[in-house]
């Protein structure tokens, strides 16, 4: 079972702000998810590879050329909020958000 | 009452708008009709049956890359995209509030190819919310209808594109499939779907639901063009770093051809007929294996032991990956930023509180969990490990077996709102679809008859880049039969 | 009761290839406006995918092998996920537990200051990723504003073993760290235009202890000097707190440069819950033993190998051979003069005395970025050699080279420099000199050996400096005996 408070601590990990409803709902829902996957406990995944990329060759690579960037009109263009040459965001506070 | 749907002998006899492709560039390249007749009347099939059937998001003058590709299959043909493909210039949402004034800065390299091919693009099609759900009713913009019955789901996630072909607005229509949301609307809206190899085609520009399990695919009305769609789009892009550099042959070069279906073994895993199929859907696959058998094909039993953990892996991996994937969207770049906030963290929080729907919010919940600090091991490491399980069933699968065939869903198109109260009984509905993408194998979907007057669906798989012999068969089977020449009323 | 300190460093350094790490936007944007040197994949725009660069993955094995490190044989990238406006896709493409190059070492104290033993520090690994962005704060308090120019940008992350006792350890390992990436030429490692940064780890533990103290994370450094100074005030911070009786508290701290003090930043308990996993969009890397050769026949000699060979085959002091290898230039400059001359020291003179001297008045650090070349160097030495000009008119050749980058020999004719050898001339002067200082002669002969100095100086003011120095004193004294014994 994956209490509210958990459920609280992962929306704040993945910056979403729930309702107490959705807290709810989720913790019994998820909980159930993780139920079935319990299942998978059984098999014996001893030495087995886990698949971290589907189908893929190795070392793709490209070369280090350089190419025209978009500009800044086009890049900021599209932004809630900017100063026309960057984008606006409420002040960061380092010492509190700095990862 | 009148059926809801209607049955055509052939081709000849059906309206310029449910023809296949290939039968209308035959009619351009005769002069019988022009590409901007064409464009025109498409435009106006998808203005005039969006009030119902809500499959377009935007429909826009198409035509404008005639310029291109003259002498391209695709040259002056109406298709459609699903809105998680970025268009340059033209709104792409993915179904969310959050992006829905988001208009792309570039082109998705599907789109290039096509704009190249000379294709006519005529909208972006409706979806669940960022490619997450099985029936489009999870879009932040309205329910998507399915033509058969429009009290009933198109399927998801790429409703649009399919409902964009099966109501004759679109000739083909590109979509997504991250665990069947290509296939499954394809079936519920009874037309040809496919998720090609993952690799096959260039993921650049699509909106990533999950990373390792996403792939574009094409909806038509016949298999045959299904392979001038993937003829089109297919091919290495030095843009992705996981698409393949396999060389791709001409698919419709190789259907036209024809094959041989004596001897072509057909693998029936025993544990997709379980219980919990619809009757209509378990007879109608099960006469499909007949027709096969009796064009020659030899019926082998395969084994797919580990498919009933496919579910749990599934959801795991997909919103682990997604939850890192939708972090990009938090107010600062583009689309959508909550009009009041205290500070930079609360910007963020309300902005994905507000922009995200409730079963994507969901799908980051779980994911955001999964790999979070003291779980990444228990669940995700797990799911990457039992991952690999399922890969090895279908390789062991194809070492006996050329193609593999199941259905495509447990049951035909259901009632709209039916599912939405428990979501855990609709991730259930992806139990045939999602282990193609987890084992990155191709897969497609044809229509073979119907259930309850709706489509049902067969699926067919090959090995890795096997799309060639896959489109093949299937249009070997539908030289034979009659089940595509079966399209909705409307 | 006395106390250890046990330090280890994060070094991020900047690669300086052409283009981004995944995408072909320039490197190349400084003093350009904010958000110019973008495009769709480094700010983040949906549906945009990564392509490494290769030259990242060439410079990091580089690296790597110059470190002493071992190389991967495969290597793969993995999300690191945390929400920052300067982070635009919400998860920086870093590595996490497979990483380029681990177990490496840095060797410090060869040379540098004799007397002192040589050390080795051990790296723990070297990973690949991209740089964040950058935030402005807006004058009002209210905004910040967001550039990614530097967003994608690669960076190696180069982290040592606790193997550093003390602040000097530290600088020391990172001046020797700086100079080995300058020589294989992967980074302009600039601490104060940020591509090279560096974050600390320290702890203290009762001397003798063997077990690791608590450890404190210390950042915001912004030169080699802060970092000593952040690390002498940690550790004395630390020794106080212990003193006291009370515990170490496990937390980030950021140092703060004005009042030279560190802060605490956020707790342990704050600490971020990345949630790594392999980034499904690149493929992993496969590392060739025989493309590790081939990077490996890339490597210039690295400065414990020259330094050796300054000392040992060009019999230079440790003090000069120490002060050439660590500069590579200075260094690069040198070698190419030693194959063509082979007064070693008085190249080293040279280039260490007037030439470094210039070159601090003009604020050059590079001497290839001056107007001197060795070609210039090994003229001007060879006419010294031959008596041309004199090792003090050499001194104003010196000058004219950087003003004009002209050759020696052009500069002796253009300004009329070359020496006075011509006997009979010298002797009119010494004579008009002997006769204008009377005092100075009877000096001399009464035993005031002195007075040479003073009458040399008197005859070279008279030619302005041409005179040939030796030919004068010969001369001079030869008179100057006639006149004692007459």
């Amino acid at each position: 079972m994956i209490s509210k408070e958990e459920i609280t601590k992962i929306a704040g990990l993945a910056m979403l702000e729930l309702s107490e409803t959705e807290k709810t709902e989720y913790s019994s829902q998820l909980s159930s998810l993780l139920g079935y996957f319990k299942d998978i406990q059984s098999l014996d995944l001893a030495g087995v590879e886990p698949t971290n990329h589907a189908l893929v060759a190795d070392n793709v690579l490209r070369e280090d050329t350089a190419a025209p960037s978009l500009g800044q009109k086009t890049v900021v263009a599209g932004a809630p909020a900017t100063d026309g040459k960057s984008y606006r965001v409420p002040a960061i506070i380092e010492t509190e958000e700095q990862p | 009452m009148s059926e809801n749907y209607i049955k055509y002998a052939n081709y000849k006899e059906m309206p310029v708008h449910f023809k296949p492709a290939h039968e209308i560039r035959r009619m351009i390249d005769a002069k019988e009709i022009s590409e901007a007749e064409l464009t025109k009347m498409a435009v106006e099939r998808a203005s005039s049956s969006n009030g119902v059937l809500n499959a377009f998001l935007s429909i826009s003058g198409g035509g404008a890359e005639l310029a291109g590709g003259k002498n391209s299959f695709w040259a002056g043909i109406p298709v459609a995209l699903k809105d998680n493909i970025v268009t340059k210039g033209i709104k792409t949402t993915a179904g969310s509030k959050i992006l829905e004034n988001y208009t792309p800065i570039y082109d998705a390299t599907v789109v290039q190819k096509l704009k190249n091919a000379g294709a006519s693009i005529i909208g972006k099609t409706n979806m669940d919310e960022f490619a997450m759900g099985s029936s489009t009713e999870n879009s932040a913009f309205g329910v998507t209808k399915n033509p058969w019955d429009i009290t009933r789901v198109p399927g998801g996630s790429s409703g649009g594109s399919a409902v964009a072909v099966a109501s004759g607005s679109a000739y083909m229509a590109l979509g997504s499939d991250t665990g069947g949301s290509i296939r499954q609307p394809a079936a519920l809206c009874g037309v040809c779907g496919m998720k090609p190899t993952y690799g096959r085609v260039s993921r650049y520009g699509l909106i990533a639901f999950a990373s390792s399990l996403d792939q574009i695919g094409p909806f038509t009305r016949d298999a045959l063009d299904m392979a001038h769609a993937l003829d089109a789009i297919c091919g290495h892009d030095p843009k992705d770093s996981t698409s393949s550099a396999a060389p791709a042959e001409s698919f419709s070069d190789f259907v036209k051809k024809g094959m041989d279906m004596n001897g072509v073994k057909i693998g029936i895993p025993d544990e997709y007929f379980g219980e919990g199929i619809e009757q209509g859907v378990s007879d109608r696959v099960k006469e499909a294996i007949g027709q096969f058998e009796k064009m020659g094909a030899k019926i082998v039993s395969v084994k797919l032991p580990h498919t009933k953990y496919a579910i749990p892996v599934y959801y795991l991996i997909a919103t682990a990956e997604a939850s890192s994937n939708l972090s990009r969207f938090d107010g600062v770049k583009y689309g959508f930023r909550a009009a009041e906030f205290k500070n930079l963290k609360d910007m963020y929080m309300k902005t994905r509180d507000e922009g995200f729907g409730a079963e994507v919010k969901r799908r980051i919940i779980l994911g955001t969990y999964a790999l979070s600090s003291g779980y990444y091991d228990a669940y995700y490491k797990t799911a990457q490990k039992a991952r690999t399980k399922i890969k090895e069933d279908f390789q062991d699968a194809f070492s006996r077996a050329d193609l593999i065939l199941s259905p495509v869903t447990p049951a035909a198109a259901f009632k709209i709102g039916e599912k939405t109260a428990d979501p855990l009984t609709m991730y259930m509905s992806d139990i045939f679809t999602i282990s193609a993408n987890l084992a990155s194998i191709p897969a497609l979907s044809i229509p073979c008859g119907l259930s309850g007057g709706m489509p049902v669906g067969l699926q067919l798989s090959g090995n890795y880049f096997q799309e060639g012999k896959m489109l093949a068969a299937a249009y070997e089977f539908q030289k034979r039969t009659d089940h595509h020449l079966c399209v909705a009323a409307v | 009761m006395k106390y250890e300190a046990v330090i280890g460093l994060e070094v991020h350094v900047q690669l300086s290839t052409n283009t981004k790490i995944f995408c072909p936007c320039s490197t190349r944007y400084s003093g350009n406006e904010p958000n110019t040197s973008v495009c769709e994949v480094c700010s983040g725009q949906p549906g945009v995918l990564p392509v490494l660069n290769a030259e990242v993955l060439k410079r990091a094995v580089k690296t790597g092998l110059a470190l002493n490190c071992s190389i991967a044989k495969r290597t793969k990238f993995d999300r690191k996920n945390y929400f920052y406006p300067d982070l635009p896709k919400g998860y920086q493409v870093s590595q996490f537990d497979m990483p380029i190059c681990e177990k490496g070492y840095i060797v410090v104290n060869d040379g540098l200051a004799e007397g002192k033993k040589d050390k080795k520090i051990g790296i723990t690994r070297i990973h690949m990723e991209e740089d964040a962005g950058k935030n402005v704060h807006g004058a009002d308090g209210k905004s910040s504003f967001v550039d990614y120019n530097r967003a994608g940008v690669p960076l190696l992350e180069i982290v040592s073993e606790p193997d550093i006792r003390t602040s000097s350890e530290a600088k020391e390992y990172l001046e020797k760290l700086k100079t080995i990436l300058k020589y294989i030429d992967v980074s302009d490692c600039n601490m104060e235009d940020g591509s090279l940064r560096c974050d600390a780890n320290v702890s203290v533990r009762p001397a003798g202890e063997t077990k690791l103290g608590t450890k404190v994370e210390i950042k915001n450094m912004n030169s080699f000097r802060g970092v000593q100074k952040a690390i002498d005030y940690e550790i004395e911070r630390q020794i106080k707190v212990c003193e006291s009786g009370s515990k170490i508290t496990q937390e980030t701290r950021l140092y703060d440069e004005a009042k030279a003090v560190t802060l605490t930043m956020r707790k342990k308990e704050e600490a971020f819950d990345y949630r790594y996993f392999p980034e499904p969009d690149l493929p992993p890397y496969d590392i060739a033993q025989k493309d590790i050769d081939a990077i490996r026949s890339t490597l210039p000699e690295l400065p414990d190998a020259k330094f050796s060979r300054y000392l040992d085959e060009m019999q230079l002091s440790a003090y000069d051979a120490s002060l050439l290898a660590g500069n590579p230039s200075l260094a690069a400059f040198f070698d190419r003069c030693a194959a063509g001359y082979k007064n070693y020291k008085a190249i080293t003179n040279w280039l260490l005395g007037d030439i470094s001297k210039k070159m601090n008045e003009l604020g050059i650090d590079d001497i290839f970025d001056a107007r001197i070349r060795p070609e210039h160097l090994l003229e001007m030495l060879a006419l010294i050699d031959n008596g041309t000009i004199s090792g003090k008119i050499a001194k104003t050749v010196i000058d004219e080279i950087f003003a004009s980058g002209e050759k020696p020999a052009k500069i002796i004719e253009k300004l009329g420099l070359v020496q006075i050898s011509d006997d009979s001339f010298i002797l009119n002067i010494i004579n008009e000199v002997v006769a204008e200082n009377p005092k100075s002669i009877s000096d001399y002969i009464s035993g005031k050996e002195a007075a040479v100095g003073f009458l040399v100086g008197q005859i070279m003011k008279k030619t302005r400096g041409k005179a040939n120095p030796r030919i004068v004193n010969e001369m001079l004294i030869t008179e100057l005996a006639k006149l004692k014994n007459a």
